[in-house]
């Protein structure tokens, strides 16, 4: 009796911890070794060989870019290395690849958009400011309205960061850590920061 | 005592070992939102479908207009023609978990005339010659069902007006339909 109770507690165990490993894999990116670009992750959705990213590609729903079309880096972390809250407010600043189309997305965790009047989700190469010889962004992201270029993160409960890069050229040669910009944290609303 | 209880550790971490490798590996094919199939395809009559994040849970790029066409073992290699905008844009063909198999850019096709026939590999001859479009870009797949997701620039009104203007002209049909 003892023993088909203590296989049984085993079994629920192992199949509790097998999942929750499984979960915990999918959901961390750099679990199996992604490419990373100082705080950037590189997302893979045509690595077919590795089953991590084809869970996560799964996970995600599709629509990743392919090698041809460019590559697709995300942030969930600031500069300071502390994960990003949709409570808290951040300022994307530095250089951008130069030459390609580049968009940047604030969506949360699950890649669920912001909820704002003007539907603006994020920017592109074409509408951004960029300021000073190195055409650098300086892009606000928070619950109050700052001045400049601005996205809103009303209704998300996590936060996350998208830049993909449109070039095919860049599958083979991607940006280094300095053509990126930082995510810098400018404080958090305290009633909905934890 | 001691040996027991090791044993019953390394039991339980062999069944989580497994279900770890198993939960990893049936994933993409038992995903609860597997890429486009919850999109509605029974009304397009050759038309691609819009798909946003009211219709997909797909993860895309909102400065896009991205439009879906399918294809299965019903319509055989399915042809997309049009004429596509200046700015950025991009085809991918998907599997039906949402990888990307093959893609097609701006930068791959001389010109803005689209004509891509798309399809497993070993069907793809038999419609070239039997459909008689020797001289058309192919999209060579190992699987016989998916999704064409189209990709327009639609980052500024401008962009979007023509993303929408070269939509509405762009046709996905099954290619021996024609």
């Amino acid at each position: 009796m003892f023993a088909t109770i203590r296989l049984i507690l085993v079994t629920l165990a192992g199949v509790f911890l097998g999942l929750a490993s499984a979960w915990w894999a999918v959901a961390n990116i750099h679990f199996d070794g992604a490419q990373t670009i100082g705080q950037w992750s590189m997302l893979e959705d045509d690595a077919k060989a590795n089953p991590y990213e084809a869970a996560r590609a799964a996970r995600r729903g599709g629509g990743g870019l392919g090698p041809s079309e460019g590559i697709e880096l995300i942030t969930e972390t600031s500069a300071d290395n502390k994960p990003l809250q949709a409570a808290c407010a951040y300022l994307v600043t530095g250089p951008m690849p130069q030459g390609v189309l580049w968009t940047l997305t604030v969506s949360d965790r699950d890649g669920h958009l912001p909820v704002n009047p003007a539907r603006r989700f994020g920017f592109t190469s074409l509408d951004a400011m960029t300021f000073g010889p190195a055409r650098q962004v300086r892009i606000s992201i928070g619950q109050e309205v700052r001045p400049g270029d601005f996205v809103a993160t009303t209704g998300l409960s996590s936060l996350r960061l998208t830049l993909r890069l449109y070039s095919p050229t860049l599958a083979a040669r991607a940006p280094s850590r300095d053509q990126l910009p930082s995510v810098m944290p400018l404080g958090c609303d305290q009633r909905g920061a934890s | 005592m001691i040996d027991t209880g090791l044993r019953w550790f390394a039991a339980t971490l062999c069944i989580a070992g497994l279900t770890h490798i198993a939960a990893i590996l049936l994933a993409p094919s038992h995903s609860r939102d597997m890429a486009f199939t919850g999109v509605d395809f029974s009304k397009t009559d050759g038309t691609l479908v819009l798909v946003d994040n009211r219709n997909t849970s797909a993860d895309l790029d909102p400065a896009f207009l991205n439009a879906v066409c399918r294809f299965d073992d019903e319509t055989g290699p399915v042809r997309l023609t049009g004429t596509m905008p200046g700015r950025y844009w991009s085809v991918a063909a998907m599997s039906e978990d949402g990888r990307i198999l093959s893609t097609l850019s701006r930068e791959d096709l001389r010109g803005t005339d689209m004509d891509l026939l798309v399809g497993r590999t070993a069907t793809l001859d038999a419609v070239r010659q039997s459909a008689g479009l020797e001289s058309i870009e192919t999209m060579s797949l190992p699987v016989d069902r998916g999704f064409l997701l189209l990709r327009l620039f639609a980052g500024s009104l401008d962009d979007r007006g023509r993303a929408e203007e070269a939509l509405k002209d762009l046709r996905c049909r099954p290619a021996l339909s024609e």
